[in-house]
């Protein structure tokens, strides 16, 4: 199995580390939301899952080169590969001001959907940020 | 992918936006390191926008989510440059140039080019 990406705080979320390379753009808006970053021997997909007010979910898992292709022809295979992949999912939240400044990483569990892990780890990492009162006062 | 027909002065355009609290955002100047301010071709509906800048959202449209519109020639008239930028799984953007510092007078000139935004507002999401 490929390695987690690696992901350092205060990093932009599509080059989350500083020896990390953007292979390809899918999707840009303002800033690259969607495409291939290579960290290392891995390619990984980076994509913005969604954004609550300032702060973005974002998510990675490694791809095969070979699978890029299809990524970059099918839509629909881009925003399914997350619900797809057997890889490590990576996730993490970040704004513009402070970069990454949470993630957390999780594997599939056996007979366990993403979703149902994706909102562990989100509701997990949420909760720390309410306590540690980060999000006070931004809209959510 | 296909070459793309040269942008007009008549051609819609749209820039997704949402509300932060009770304030509503749109970007009018650009990030250090950006190229420039990002939009889509054509008068697109708010879930069209969402689908296309947050497409692994596609479907789902929430309170805060914004549209406005204006039109190539409109932003040309104001000093920008309106270019397009395809990408593989969004032919449709465009990115708004300018050649200059752009400050907040320039930034207040790019919001002025823009109609009354569109907003889905808490409850109709």
């Amino acid at each position: 199995m490929p390695d987690q990406i690696k992901l350092q705080h205060g990093a932009t979320p599509w080059t989350p580390t500083r020896d990390a390379e953007v292979l390809e753009t899918f999707v840009h808006y303002d800033f690259p939301r969607v495409g291939i970053v290579r960290q290392g021997d891995e390619s990984y997909v980076f994509a913005c899952l969604d954004e609550y007010g300032t702060v973005g979910l974002w998510g990675y898992a490694a791809v095969a080169r070979d699978e890029v292709v299809t990524l970059r022809d099918s839509r629909d295979k881009l925003v399914g590969y997350f619900a797809a992949t057997q890889n490590p999912i990576t996730l993490a939240l970040a704004d513009a001001d402070r970069g990454i400044f949470h993630s957390a990483s999780f594997v599939r569990r056996a007979g366990g959907s993403f979703l149902d892990a994706a909102v562990d780890s989100i509701l997990a990492a949420l909760e720390e940020l309410r306590k540690r009162q980060e999000l006070s006062g931004a809209p959510g | 992918m296909a070459r793309l027909p040269d942008l007009v002065a008549h051609d819609g355009v749209t820039q997704y936006g949402r509300a932060q609290g009770r304030v509503l955002k749109f970007r009018c100047i650009p990030r250090e390191a950006e190229a420039g301010i990002s939009l889509i071709y054509g008068r697109v509906a708010i879930a069209d926008a969402v689908a296309l800048v947050l497409p692994f959202r596609a479907g789902v449209v929430r309170a805060g989510d914004a549209v406005r519109y204006s039109r190539v020639g409109r932003l040309r008239r104001a000093g920008f440059s309106v270019h397009r930028r395809p990408l593989p799984h969004f032919a449709d953007h465009l990115e708004v140039e300018f050649d200059g510092l752009w400050d907040d007078e320039v930034c207040a000139r790019f919001d002025g080019c823009f109609e009354r935004p569109h907003v889905v507002e808490v409850g109709h999401a």
